[in-house]
Parts: structure tokens; sequence; C-alpha cells
């Protein structure tokens, strides 16, 4: 049974995925869906069985089979198939051939689009079923379906009256015209011409995502409202498969494929116009040979807008495209606004603070002296003391100023591009205008991301071109070459190796701040002036607790004597996760030298890794005395689906809902930590900025790693759940 | 108009033109406050002699000391060294700042408990241990360095008694450089008995290795020697990595870095050849950072340094009692601080300078103190002011040792007070009397009374 269970996952994702969804419930809603007519309900199984099997058999991809990706094209083919001709022995031969057939375009087709990132959508389902519409003119044995005529012969054949009267009485109930219309569209896409079908995938996408739901009403109204606009008779739409494009446009469009906010909503008001016009033009043209358009124009304008979208050189129109796919506007919006959050723009490569000690920025971006227009993203350091003075004594001469000589490290690993190094350092208050940046390294960190480090000690690189460099190896010392009439080290990220290039906006990571007398630890950082920064030193102990290792298992007894057994893994796109081996449940992380993150979870919520998940969320391995870490997760991870209902619905405009992380660091952990380390920490839950549960846990670690973890709700009066170390 | 001061006359050679090698005369400025308060009125108000401690003079010491550290290594530890100086209130000032303790003997090591220390953060030195310190030592998880061969053995027996594992690191000592050697602490690192030390502790299963711990001297004038001993701890360490696997977790320095102070026979002041810590630093973070060792298992840099960091915040404040001519025809002056007090006199040309104004004129003086003893002086060659009996005086960088070293002989010992960084004045010790000797002593019965 076990070994059938890709099967039925990959079943309902078939299904779903038409809705772009991997809903197993709403897969489930629309399988039956199907089943309204009995043959088509049938065929369309058997076709998607097919593929599946098809695809398992030959070793394609198990993910992607289990996601249904391969699936839902033969789906509809075989759907469309039983629709237009009589059940026999013959179409069900035909229907697998086409299954078959579907897959294997449905590949092509990925092969192809997968290249510029875009997905497939229904082309293949299009392309088989227009072939087989010119083909199977000339299949005379084949014999045209009559049962779209006789509904009610079909419907007492198979459920009597019952079904009669209920079919009658949904027909009958007097929905507006448009809303009608509407039902018939989404009831059309799996080619079921009734309102029945068609308020029976309503609630199926309701059950989804409230924001498809949304965005399948506001896609469907702009159209019709466009329609009466241009005067085009809107009972077209109603005999025609027309109307579910605007619906199916919507809802990838607006939060599918792109983050649904208030500019992808908007996007709609321009987009389901032009698609009317690529509409109806297409069916101009399809009419002269008798052959339904069906989803073309919405695959069309799909993957048009999505392929235009990747020529911007930035976002300021606020149409974010996906990078991480979850089948689910709500879950691709609460994480996307949660790791924009957390992690900035972007650092994939990150990039750290290049020297040892608490050093002050005197100039940030945008500076007052010299980073301006093209060179405004750079930072100038210097050290001060408790006096807010660079230099002892009277600051005449360069060995006076605290970072003068001190030791350059190389912020993260790279190839050495560039050196200047003999330039002669400047007397205090003298500036060398000629050779403007002085001594200089330039670092490749990865393609299009250099660091640049200026004004340093003449003869002190160590480094030459070419030679690979370490995160933290001492590369130069700090002079005062070049327009620097004080030592200091100016601190630049570009995208292109030459002295002199303009620079670009990019964080440093896993930086302590203390800015306007409130300290921090921020993953990433843009440090404004003013600030004083440093690197935190990894304690041992924590970085060994908390760096996990691909392949290492980490085992705990629960206070019942159960054993608890996570193993270390990563998945083909390289991102690492812990996983229950009882339960199943994934919990994702990100982990660089200085700190854990989790990303994602997936699984059962009681699972103590979930509370895990929650718990170690952000863990930093340096900490000062009394350090405390916050973070905020995306709700959807933390709330319950049910109670996030209302907030789903206006989510793209507003999210009054939050759910935080706290951690604390012991007051006094300054020894060499002999003693077990205990962090505290809360999962605090707030509605309106007001709180409304909090959780608490508590981990213990000691030289071995995590000795002891324990997780409980305040609110709630059941027992903390514990897990020590085996 | 004020009236001005007498002063007795004296009959000098004059010294016009250029200035002889002797370098011109020099006027001692007189030092009227301390952190803007007047050492007059500390003295009218605590008596004379006055100890008085600069609590911002330490806390500016400690940061720069500690800046010159950070900004050039990742995993920097000072230990203040309690034997420089253990008032309560200056160590406390130092483990506000971040300091550990640094102790050499039971009674400090109590002390720093009593300061509330925690015990993982206290470093126990020293050849004197009794079984009884380190069983106390070893409960609180404190770091014992181990000094001898009897001592290890002290500690492996006890550790099969208790139930913590001992944390131990071996003070090693080495040749560096500079005389005299600075043999008798540790085990000697050239002759392998450093390494005998690290077997036996690695071949016991109950102890945990944890540093390795150098002292290389005192009043250390050059910085060569610290690099050598950096090098060679780091050696030892990346060795030790290599033959037992083990990694340690801290290399300790030690201290004897040079304060201010002008040591006897000096040609230059202390001023001007004393290493700064930015050279200290530089030395010893560089022959660090250049050794074998990862850069990913970089070990926690410890410093003992006690005399650079309280010399300067300490000063001496007292009272002419008279002036003498001597039989070769020099003048003497008699203070009332004398090396009962200023145990650092027989070591340092201590600075001195008047706290009134005074003129530019000067004689070659001696100055003595209070003491019936010949050995009483304080300083035996200084050109000096012609003070009279009650003006006052004020010797600077007297923080270390001094608080720890003094002699309650012949005098009591006085007040001590220090200047917070507001500049309110807190008597921090109070000066003895003839109750706190008493009180310590026991008459027997029979010699209670006598019949004079």
């Amino acid at each position: 049974m076990k070994k059938l269970e890709w099967f039925t996952n990959a079943l309902f994702n078939s299904y779903a995925q038409v809705f772009f969804s991997n809903n197993k419930w709403f897969g489930l809603i629309l399988l039956l869906l199907t089943f309204v007519d009995f043959y088509v309900g049938l065929y369309g199984f058997v076709a998607v069985s097919t593929a599946l099997l098809t695809g398992y058999f030959i070793g394609l991809n198990e993910y992607n089979i289990r996601q249904g990706y391969y699936g839902f094209n033969s789906l509809l083919v075989g759907v469309g198939l039983a629709i237009h001709f009589q059940p026999s022995p013959l179409l069900l031969f035909l229907i697998v051939i086409s299954g078959v057939f579907t897959l294997f375009i449905s590949l092509a087709f990925e092969g192809v689009l997968g290249k510029y990132g875009l997905p497939f959508l229904s082309m293949p389902f299009i392309t088989v079923f227009l072939l087989l519409s010119l083909a199977s003119r000339q299949f005379m044995a084949l014999g045209l379906s009559e049962r779209g005529i006789y509904v009610f012969n079909d419907l007492y054949f198979w459920g009597g009256n019952i079904l009669v009267n209920m079919y009658e009485w949904w027909n009958q109930v007097q929905f507006p015209p448009s809303l009608k219309t509407y039902f018939l569209s989404l009831g059309a896409i799996f080619f079921q011409q009734n309102v029945f079908a068609g308020v029976f995938a309503a609630i199926g996408l309701l059950i989804y995502s409230r924001i498809g739901f949304t965005l399948s009403l506001l896609g469907f109204y702009i159209a019709y409202v466009f329609y009466l606009v241009l005067g085009v008779p809107f009972t077209e739409i109603s005999y025609s498969y027309i109307g579910f494009n605007f619906i199916l446009t919507a809802i990838a469009l607006g939060g599918f494929f792109i983050i649904p906010n208030k500019s992808s909503f908007a996007s709609l008001l321009v987009l389901i116009p032009m698609l009317v016009v690529l509409s109806i033009s297409i069916q101009e043209i399809f009419n002269l040979f008798y052959l339904p358009v069906h989803s073309l124009p919405f695959n069309l304008a799909v993957l048009t807008f999505l392929y235009g979208l990747k020529f911007r050189v930035d976002n300021r129109i606020g149409l974010s495209t996906i990078f991480w796919q979850q089948n689910s506007p709500e879950k691709n919006l609460y994480h996307h606004v949660n790791f924009m959050e957390r992690f900035g723009k972007s650092s994939a490569t990150p990039i750290y603070l290049p020297f040892f000690g608490k050093w002050t920025v005197t100039q940030g971006h945008n500076g007052s002296y010299t980073h301006k227009d093209e060179w405004r993203h750079a930072w100038d350091f210097e050290i001060k003391d408790e006096e807010g003075k660079t230099y002892k004594d009277e600051g005449d001469f360069l060995s006076d100023y605290y970072c003068y000589d001190k030791n350059i490290l190389a912020p993260a690993d790279g190839t050495v591009e560039e050196v200047v190094n003999e330039i002669e350092d400047n007397p205090i208050g003298i500036r060398n205008l000629e050779k403007n940046w002085g001594n200089t390294i330039i670092i490749k960190h990865a393609d299009f991301l250099y660091s640049k480090l200026c004004h340093l000690k003449k003869g002190s690189i160590i480094p030459k071109r070419g030679d690979r460099v370490k995160k933290g190896d001492i590369i130069a010392r700090l002079g005062n070459s070049g327009n620097s009439p004080y030592p200091h080290l100016h601190f630049q990220l570009q995208a292109t190796p030459y002295i002199g290039s303009k620079t670009i906006d990019y964080p440093i990571s896993d930086v302590w701040m203390l800015y306007k007398g409130k300290d921090s630890l921020l993953s990433v950082a843009n440090p404004p002036e003013e600030a004083l920064v440093t690197s935190l030193a990894p304690h041992t102990s924590l970085k060994k607790a908390f760096s996990f290792v691909i392949g290492e298992q980490l085992k705990f007894k629960t206070k019942e004597g159960q054993e608890i057994i996570w193993n270390v893994k990563r998945d083909y796109f390289l991102n690492r996760f812990l996983e229950c081996e009882a339960t199943g449940a994934k919990a994702y992380f990100k982990l660089d030298e200085a700190m854990l993150h989790f990303t994602h979870f997936e699984g059962s919520r009681k699972s103590l890794l979930y509370r895990f998940y929650l718990a170690a969320y952000k863990i930093s391995f340096g900490y000062t005395s009394g350090l405390e870490l916050s973070d905020s997760f995306p709700i959807n991870i933390v709330y319950h689906p049910s109670k996030i209902f209302l907030q789903d619905l206006i989510a793209p405009f507003y999210r009054y809902l939050k759910a935080e992380y706290r951690l604390r660091y012991p007051e006094n952990g300054k020894g060499l930590f002999f003693k077990p380390l205990e962090l505290k920490g809360e999962v605090i839950k707030s509605s309106f900025g007001r709180t409304t549960k909090t959780s608490s846990f508590e981990f213990i670690i000691d030289n071995s790693g995590i000795k002891r973890f324990q997780f409980q709700s305040t609110h709630s009066n059941s027992e903390a759940s514990w897990i020590e170390a085996l | 108009m004020e009236k001005l001061a007498f002063e007795r006359p004296i009959i000098q050679r004059i010294n016009a033109g250029l200035p002889s090698k002797h370098g011109i005369s020099r006027k001692l400025e007189p030092i009227s406050h301390i952190d803007e308060v007047p050492i007059k009125s500390l003295m009218d108000e605590y008596g004379s002699p006055l100890f008085i401690l600069s609590e911002s003079t330490i806390r500016k010491t400690y940061k720069e000391a500690y800046r010159a550290f950070s900004s050039r290594y990742p995993n920097v530890q000072f230990a203040w060294s309690y034997k420089t100086n253990y008032l309560n209130a200056v160590c406390n000032v130092f483990h506000q700042e971040g300091s550990w303790a640094e102790v050499v003997s039971g009674f400090e090591y109590d002390k720093a408990i009593a300061n509330g220390v925690p015990g993982e953060l206290i470093i126990f030195n020293g050849p004197d241990k009794s079984r009884e310190d380190l069983k106390k030592a070893i409960n609180n998880g404190s770091l014992i360095h181990i000094d001898h061969f009897d001592e290890l053995y002290d500690i492996i027996h006890i550790s099969k008694e208790i139930k913590e594992r001992p944390k131990v690191a071996i003070r090693v000592n080495m040749d560096v450089g500079v005389y005299p050697k600075w043999d008798r602490f540790g085990f000697n690192f050239e002759n392998g008995e450093a390494w005998d030390a690290l077997n036996r502790i690695m071949g016991s299963k109950n102890l945990d290795l944890i540093g390795l711990h150098t002292h290389i001297g005192t009043y250390m004038m050059t910085t060569e020697a610290y690099r050598v001993a950096a090098s060679k701890l780091a050696h030892l360490a990346v060795s030790l990595e290599r033959k037992h696997g083990h990694v340690i977790q801290y290399i300790d320095l030690g201290g004897g870095f040079a304060s201010k102070n002008t040591l006897r026979g000096a040609y230059y002041p202390g001023t001007d050849t004393a290493p700064s810590f930015d050279d200290f630093a530089e030395a010893i973070t560089t022959a660090l950072m250049n050794s074998e060792i990862k850069p990913s298992h970089l070990p926690m840099l410890i410093l003992e340094t006690g005399r650079a960091l309280i010399d300067e915040a300490g000063y001496l404040a007292g009272t002419v009692l008279a002036n003498k001519r001597l039989s070769d025809g020099r003048r003497a002056t008699i203070i009332d601080a004398g090396v009962n007090l200023l145990f650092t006199a027989f070591w340092y040309e201590h600075e001195i300078r008047p706290i009134e104004p005074i003129s530019e004129q000067t004689e070659d003086t001696i100055i003595y103190g209070p003491l019936c003893m010949n050995i009483d002086v304080v300083r035996s060659n200084i050109t000096f002011p012609l003070l009279k009996k009650g003006d006052h005086y004020v010797i600077r960088r007297v923080g270390a040792y001094n608080n720890t070293q003094w002699l309650q002989f012949i005098n009591m010992r006085p007040n001590i007070v220090m200047l917070d960084v507001d500049g309110k004045t807190h008597l921090i010790r109070k000066a003895e009397t003839l109750e706190t000797i008493n009180n310590q002593e026991v008459t027997p019965e029979h010699l209670r009374s006598f019949n004079l």
C-alpha cells in the first residue's frame, strides 16, 4: 500500500494543478466534479493514470510526478475527448494513447520553456487537443457524443430522480446572469457546462485559496465589464469555453506566479482587457478551422507577460515573481513578505565585516562627504574610543589613529582581481586626489559581486592578483593612501572588477550593531552612519550544537521514553533540512559561519520537529551577554489555517496577524562554557498589535550539543513537552 | 594680590645659553587637581598621607588596552591580576569592564569569590595552592594553572575523589631572549618538562586540559619577548593537536607589560621608553595569527596585565615633614610617606610633584620617608623645588603593588579614596588605627600588667 502512496498523491495533485494547487482536498473535489458526467470522469481518470504510470515507469523525477506536473495536461485531454465522443473501447484506447502522448509533449514543453524559467501551463493539452480535434474528423469509427444534448437521460440513468431534481434545482436558482456565467466558466475548465459543477469548483477554489478565489471573481468581472463596454454580447462567453481564460489568468498573474499585492491586482485591470482582445481574435482565426480556442489565450498571455517581466532591471512596479513556488498564493505571499523582512533583497553570497573588533561607520550610504551618486552604496569605517575620538594624543601622526595599521580581512571567499599596493600613505590632513582610491584590493566573490577595500597601507597587501582568499584571511593593513586625510577603511560592493566602478546596494551579513543606544544582531544589515558594528566570534559549543551536517543524525528521547530521530538531508535544489524519521516532517534551514536560520516547515504540526523549528528559528553562534534576538514568522506556518481565513482574504493589502520570535542569551555567559548554556525564548502571536498567545521554549546546550529542548504553550494547561539528547 | 609663598634662599650656578647635555633645567609643574578635584581638599578631609585612585583613569586605560587587542584579534579576554591591587573597589571596576579574576593564593581566591566573581571566571595561578584550595577551585570549575609536578599529582589525586572534572592549564616557562630567564614558575619548554606535563595530563582520564599559560617576566620593556612567547605557545598548541588530537581553548600570555614609571638607573624616562599596549598587542597577535593554528581554531587570548592597567590611576599625596642639609652639602627633604607605603620606591624613580604653585628654583635633593630606618629613601637624587615644612606633594603612578605590598611598619596605613567618574570621592579603605592592630593581638594573662 505504501508503494502506491505516491500515486494517490500524484492523482489528486493532477486535478488540483489545473488551478495551480497541490491541495489534495481541492484535488478530490475536482475529481468528484469530473464524475458529474460519469464517462468524462472515468476517461479523465484513465488518462491521468496512464500518464502518471508511464512517467513513473520511465523514471521521471518523482517529486514532479507527485506534484501532478505531468498529470494535469493528460487529464484535460482525457476529459475533453470523453465529452466529444461516445464512450467505446476504441475511445478508451485513444485516450490511453493520448495520455502517453500528452506526457511526452509536456516534457518537451518543460524542456523548452524551463530554460527560460517559465511554466508549461496547459500548452501540452492545447497542442494535443488541437491535433486530435483535427485528426478525429477522419476517425469514422468514433461516434460523436450526444450526452451533452440528452443530459436528463444520463442523469436519470446514473442517479435516478434525485440527481435529476438536484441538477434542475441548481440550474433553476436565480443567479444574476453574470454570476451564472462565472460558474459556467469555472465548470467549463473541466468541460462541464453546468452551474452545479461551477459552484462545486468555486467552493473547492475557496477552500484552496482565498486570494485565488478573490482573483477569479476579479478577473472574470473585469472581462465582463470590458465586454459590455466593447458591446460584444456576453452570451458569447456562455456558449464557448472562453470565460475561464480570464479566471485562470487572474489567478496566475494576480497571485500565483506573481506575489499577490496591490500592484498585482492593479495589473489585472490592464491585462484582462488585453486578454479579451486576444481571445476574440484567436477565436476568429480558429473558427475558420472549426477548432475550439480553449485555454490558448490564457497560456499565451501568462507566458508572454512572465517572460516580459524578466527583462526588468528593477522591481519599481512591485510585481515580484515567485522564486520558490509553494502552490498557494497565500503561502507564497506570507513567505515572500517574511523572506524580504528577514533576508533583505538578496544575500546569496554573504559578505562579512572585514575587520576584528568594534568599528564605527563614519560615513554610510548616501554619505555627506564622498558617498554620492554612483558611489553612494559604500561605508567608511574607523575605530573610536569611549570619548568618540578616533585617535590618541593630538592625532598629528598616523600611528595616533586607532584604526591605522590594523589588519584588514577578506570579507568572503573569493579571487583577487586587482591590487594597487604602491601609493604613499598621506600625512594627516593631506589628500591624494590624483590617485583617490589609494592602495586598493578588489576581490571577486561571485559573478557580478566584487568587494573593494581602499586606503590601505603602502606595501601591506598580501595576496597577489589571481590568488584565492578565504573569508577572514588577513589580506592587508589599513593605511592612509588616496583621498584620505586621516586613516579610515572604505568598503564597497560593486558589480564590475574595476577601480572606480559604481557601487551596488548589497548588505553585510551577521552584523552586531549598536545604533542610537540600541544593540541588535542582524542577519543582513546596511549599517548607517554612527553605527558601531562588529562580528560576533562564534561560540564553539553553540556552533557545534546547531551546525547540522548533512548525513548527521540527531537523537533524542521524550518524556515518555520515546526515541526521536531527525536526519539532516538536502534536496535536489541543495536546500538543507531536518527530517523527522517517524512523521516525515521537514524543517528547512540556512546555515552560515555565524548563524542558523530555519526558513520553512512541512509536515505535521504535532511533531516535535515543528516545535524545534519554531524555537531554533534564528540562532546566532556568537553572542554578547544578555543578547536578545527577534524575528518574525510567516503567519501561515504558525496559525491554524482556519484562524487565518479572514486574514487571507485581505492579506495582499493588509496583514493584521503577526507571529514574532524572541530568543534570549544568558546574562553571564562569558566563561569558557563548561556549564550548560540556557537559551530561552518565546513565540508570540498577535492580532492588531495585541498579544493573543505566547509559547515559551528553552534550550540547554553543553559541549556535546543540544542537551535538552523544552517547549510550552503558556495559554494552554498542557504540560511542557521536552526532549533530551540520547 | 595673593601673597607670594616664601621659599628658602639658595645659591645656584647660572646655566645660561644653550642647554647642556643634561638638558634644560626643568621646572616641575605642580599637580593641584586629580580629575578636577583639588588634592589639598582631599587631604584636608581624609588626612595625609593619602592614596587617591582615579576610576576614570582605570576605565580609560582598560578600554585602551582592550581596544588594542580586540581590534587585532577576534577573541580577547583580560583577567585582573589580584596581587597587583586587590582593593575590592579596584577589582570591581575591572570586573565591571569585563575582566575575569587572576589569583595566586587561597586568600586571593576567596577574595575574588567574595567579590562575586563566578568560579569559572577565576584563573588560579601560582606555586602555592593547598589541597583545600584546589578542591574548592575544582568544585567551582575554576581554571587551574598548574605550576609544578607535585601540584599536578595533587590534582590527579583529588580528581579521583570528586565528581567535578578539574579544568587545568599548564604554566610554561621558556627562553624568550631576555635576562634574567624566568624559569622558576611552571614547566620548561626547552628541556621538555612542558611535554612531560602535557603527556601526563592527556594520559589522565579525569582532567580537562583547556589552556596553555606563560608569564615571561615582569616590567618587560621589549615586545619581541612576547612575540617569541606567543609563537612558542602556539607551536605547543598545534603540536598538542597533532599528537593528542586535543584542541585547547585559550592561550594565556600572562602579564608583565611595563607601566610608564621609570626604573631605577634607567637613562630615559619610562614615559618615553615603555612600549604601548598597541606595541604589545601587535607583537602577540601577529605571532598567533602567523602561527600554524587554523583560523577557525584560534584560541581565546587571555591577558593578565596588572601593572600597566592600574599604575597610572594611583596617586600618593602627602606633606613635607622637614628639610635638612646632609654632610656632603646635599639637601634632604623628609616627607610623610616612605617605603612602608611606597614599596615600589625600591625599583622606581617615582615622579614626585609639588601641589602648590612654586618658583622655578630647584636644588639637588634626596627625599626620605618618615621611618626611623636607613633604607627609607623615596628618591635618592632628584632636582627638586624648594618645598618647606607643611607643603604638599603628590607621587604619580603608584597604583600597582603598593596597596598590596605596603607595610604596617612604624606607622599605620592611611586612607585610600577613589574618585569616581563624576568626580565624587569615595573612601574605599579606612586608615588603620591602634585598635586595628591591637585587635589581632592576644596578650597572655601574665603579661597584661607591669609595674614601672
